[in-house]
């Protein structure tokens, strides 16, 4: 029989307080935007309202809220005023990860992420805001059991296991390191931007931008560029806070057949991966970090977004030095051979790797340096720079094939490898255009699980190319 | 390289290639009209309209007259015990494999312009891709729909 049950209170002041961050800057923008010099009582009626709004639909969804499960299914139900009823049977839980927030840690409570089958239509997802541990582990127990008895796997004892040795941790040195080459400053300020735009409406920015320019036909150019540079180097700053938090007591650890991550400084969380569930392991380098010999290592995985990044990926080592990654992966993923030779590709791609830059480069850069006479000359330095690129690149492809084991190799300001087992591999793909034809190149690329996680190698050998095709193909025994 | 084997797909497919052409540049036409009138109401010299119509010119003979039946006689599919092969493109000549084992399910399609010539599509499901075979007979896509996912069901139970 299953009981319905609430999540712990907490879970109210969590879900207002995530309610009232969403509400919270318009508001700020409307009381000022509406105040117009004087303040009056008046102006705060409608924040007021808000307010108010937001703690009674905070606790009343609360209440609304219960879930329950039996030995086979998980049931939850919710909604204010569309009620929504939700089962999830066991065997279709692919993972289960937990954060535990700073309210959920005063309450000695943690945040289940439920995560079913990723990619697909019909994914659901859901998010228990408030349970105590023991019942996590109770939950995660059923769902094992349940899975077990589906799979006919024999059950093998749980109950409190020990904690393993992790596999890998970061030093407070590589979480700064990783914090600071993360190159999340863009994406902050991105995010200043979009949220800038967005009130175009309520702040004079024309006015503001005429003062600007007035600003910048004076003498204030200088001012300007310095204000700019603060700001960016402010919003650097911001990510390298983020990214550090997210990194802090990074460590990864191998429980039987799950690699358990746990992460986090404020906001701890556990992200679990079925070793079975894995379909493939990248190694980014970016430029800037192979630099200091490090790389960043992730997992491909079949779920949903299980540490909020992208869908299937899931950082294994955010930062990790080079000659660690081979003996990291053997620890968690054995089937995953790491020392292959990579095989590179034939010479006469390279002169297509030079000049493929420049097909969209050229125009643009000598329309620019004409403007500009003469100036605008020194930009056609960028023409042999595209060229040192894009034979950077050349150089850095490459491709590797064993009897169970497929990886792809290429980019070079990000380069990427991913290591694919032949059982993972959901199609293969060899393209080849006109021009590539009449130099006996082509294009290979591999489609793994989630849906759209393909690696691509450009001007691979024609030959070689087909042997990848053909290694798919099967045991040998084709018949047309 | 990996050569040009496999089936043809039915013949058909040329004259509704045409005719989805035939369609397509008509809708063009009626944009390239929109925009005329647009611009004639902002007294806008018309002689900027030659290379509009005349890219829509070029357009109109490449996907009505040229480009189908160079299409239809590139696709080329072939399915066997294990996997199954793809083969398509003008410009640029791909060819798929896709396991079978990793078949999830098949779907046969069927658009109003195919149905009036008695054809259908074969679209072929994986847990990360979709491919279709275009423009088969309608029995043709019926058999291909089952073999397929009886195939499937076999390579799955020989899987692991």
């Amino acid at each position: 029989m299953m009981t319905k049950r609430r999540l712990h209170p907490i879970a109210m002041v969590t879900g207002v307080g995530r309610e009232l961050k969403h509400v919270l800057l318009p508001l700020l923008v409307v009381v000022i935007a509406g105040s117009r010099g004087d303040f009056s009582w008046r102006d705060l009626v409608m924040p007021l309202l808000v307010l108010a709004y937001t703690i009674v639909a905070g606790v009343l969804s609360w209440v609304r809220f219960k879930y329950g499960w039996d030995g086979q299914t998980l049931e939850v139900e919710e909604g204010l005023f569309v009620r929504k009823k939700r089962t999830i049977p066991f065997e279709r839980i692919q993972g289960i990860s937990t954060t535990e927030g700073i309210w959920q840690r005063l309450a000695g409570v943690v945040k289940v992420h439920i995560e079913t089958a990723g990619g697909g239509l019909g994914e659901a997802e859901v998010a228990l805001a408030a349970v105590s541990r023991e019942e996590v582990h109770r939950l995660q127990r059923e769902i094992e059991r349940a899975k077990e008895q589906a799979g006919g796997r024999p059950p093998c004892e749980h109950g409190n296991r020990p904690l393993s040795l992790p596999l890998f941790t970061l030093s407070i040195k590589e979480v700064w390191l990783a914090a600071v080459t993360s190159g999340g400053a863009f994406g902050v300020v991105a995010a200043v931007w979009t949220f800038l735009s967005q009130l175009g409406d309520l702040i004079p920015y024309e006015a503001l931008f005429r003062n600007v320019q007035t600003t910048w036909n004076g003498h204030g150019r200088w001012y300007i560029g310095v204000i700019g540079l603060v700001a960016l180097l402010a919003a650097y700053g911001v990510a390298i806070g983020q990214n550090m938090i997210r990194f802090a007591s990074f460590a990864v650890r191998r429980q039987e057949d799950t690699i358990v991550i746990t992460r986090g400084w404020l906001e701890r969380q556990t992200v679990s991966v079925p070793i079975g569930r894995v379909q493939g392991v990248m190694i980014h380098e970016s430029w800037l970090r192979r630099l200091f010999g490090y790389a960043t290592v992730s997992l491909i995985h079949a779920g949903g977004a299980l540490d909020g990044g992208p869908p299937g990926d899931v950082v294994l080592c955010p930062l990790v030095k080079k000659e660690r990654v081979s003996s990291i992966i053997h620890a968690c993923l054995p089937e995953y051979d790491l020392g292959v030779a990579f095989r590179p590709l034939p010479k006469r791609a390279q002169i297509r790797y030079m000049l493929r830059p420049l097909y969209w480069l050229a125009a643009p850069l000598a329309l620019a340096a004409y403007i500009e006479r003469p100036w605008g000359a020194g930009l056609l330095f960028a023409l042999p720079l595209a060229l040192w690129i894009g034979s950077r690149r050349y150089q850095a492809a490459g491709w590797a094939l064993s009897s169970r084991q497929l990886t792809l190799r290429s980019g070079w300001f990000r380069r990427t490898t991913t290591y694919m087992l032949k059982h993972r591999l959901q199609a293969v793909e060899v393209a080849a255009t006109w021009w590539q034809q009449r130099k006996r190149l082509a294009t290979i690329s591999a489609a793994v699980m989630p849906l759209g996680t393909r690696a691509r190698v450009v001007d691979v050998d024609e030959e070689d190319a087909a042997s990848i095709y053909r290694w798919l193909q099967g045991k040998g025994r084709n018949q047309a | 390289m990996l050569g040009n084997s496999g089936k043809p797909i039915s013949e058909k497919a040329i004259t509704v290639w045409r005719l989805t052409g035939v369609l397509g540049t008509l809708a063009g036409g009626v944009i390239i009209g929109a925009i005329a009138w647009v611009l004639s109401r902002f007294h806008v010299p018309e002689w900027w309209l030659a290379p509009l119509a005349g890219i829509w010119g070029v357009k109109a003979v490449l996907w009505i007259g040229w480009l189908p039946p160079l299409r239809q006689k590139r696709w080329r599919y072939d399915i066997r015990d294990e996997d199954i092969e793809i083969q398509h493109g003008v410009w640029s000549t791909t060819w798929t494999l896709v396991p079978m084992n990793r078949v999830q399910h098949v779907d046969v399609r069927q658009g109003p312009l195919l149905k009036r010539y008695g054809l259908a599509s074969v679209v072929i499901f994986t847990a990360a891709t979709v491919h279709e075979i275009p423009a088969l007979s309608e029995s043709e896509a019926e058999r291909l729909c089952r073999l397929i996912a009886e195939r499937a069901k076999a390579a799955d139970q020989d899987d692991d």
